[in-house]
């Protein structure tokens, strides 16, 4: 008996099967490490088997390496070209994530959480000094030798 | 003697020099960093596909010299969207934008209504009573 019915609970679960999860494809641009300062835009694409209808919108979470919050974004659906986009300017260096969870029709679906992660770096700039010492020795030079010719 | 006096002259040139390049720096940037605790702004645009939409977003600086927790609660077509609760540190803004369509949209399965208003009121911690708010009208 007992093994009948553990049979006919398998067989229900097999009917039954997993639950299927949403799947996003996050797509970054620029693509790789960026520098800090430049505009990152994430486009975001529902999975193909997600209907996609009006009301739908997709809330981005741009985390600063570490923690907390940079920019919180709700986007709606383009219905054109059935994306989600958002994008933000990162001010520090490290790992960034994207954290996206869709809402549909004002409400937030749990299943659909997805992540993306990118680096900021800090290429070497020179700054105000870097232009300023060498156009004062520049000068310097050229009076010094002026006065030598003269 | 007279040799290592043009060298001592150079050398407070370019001393001279690097403290005027500092301060000038420096008053640049006290003039930008002067923020307001909230900074809300309304643009509005065109999305193909869309139609007219309007981003509204409110930027929230926290000017305390300890981290808070700030609240954005969300109004449309004065009725409760959301409210965020998201953790500040000083010096590093946080920015709450919300993209929405203005206009009546149709499909074949389901109508959103047109935006009239939308709210935001921003609380902090350590305050009862809202730090700000704004309200923006679409007619």
């Amino acid at each position: 008996m007992r093994r009948i019915l553990i049979l006919l609970l398998l067989m229900i679960f097999s009917l039954i099967g997993p639950v299927e999860a949403y799947v996003y494809d996050h797509s970054l641009d620029p693509v790789g490490d960026v520098n800090i300062g430049t505009r990152i835009t994430d486009t975001v694409s529902p999975s193909p088997s997600s209907e996609v209808f009006l009301g739908y919108q997709m809330r981005f979470k741009w985390w600063r390496p570490g923690d907390g919050v940079a920019q919180l974004t709700f986007a709606p659906i383009n219905l054109a070209r059935n994306e989600y986009i958002d994008s933000y300017t990162p001010d520090t260096t490290g790992t960034w994530k994207i954290q996206s969870l869709e809402y549909i029709k004002k409400k937030s679906n749990q299943n659909t959480n997805s992540e993306k992660t990118f680096n900021v770096v800090q290429v070497p700039e020179f700054g105000p000094l870097g232009l300023a010492i060498p156009l004062f020795l520049i000068g310097l030079f050229y009076t010094g030798l002026r006065k030598r010719m003269l | 003697m007279r040799y290592s006096l043009k060298h001592v002259y150079i050398i407070l040139l370019v001393v001279v020099v690097s403290l005027l390049v500092f301060i000038v720096q420096g008053l640049y940037q006290q003039e930008t960093k002067y923020l307001k605790q909230v900074e809300f702004k309304r643009i509005d645009g065109y999305s193909e596909g869309t139609g007219n939409i309007s981003e509204v977003q409110a930027r929230i600086n926290n000017q305390d010299t300890v981290r808070h927790n700030y609240t954005v609660q969300v109004s449309l077509n004065s009725v409760f969207f959301t409210d965020e609760i998201v953790e500040v540190m000083p010096d590093q803004p946080f920015t709450f934008k919300i993209v929405l369509p203005v206009e009546k949209q149709f499909s074949d399965l389901s109508v959103e209504e047109a935006l009239h208003n939308v709210s935001f009121i921003i609380f902090r911690d350590d305050r009862p009573e809202p730090i700000d708010r704004i309200e923006y009208k679409f007619d």
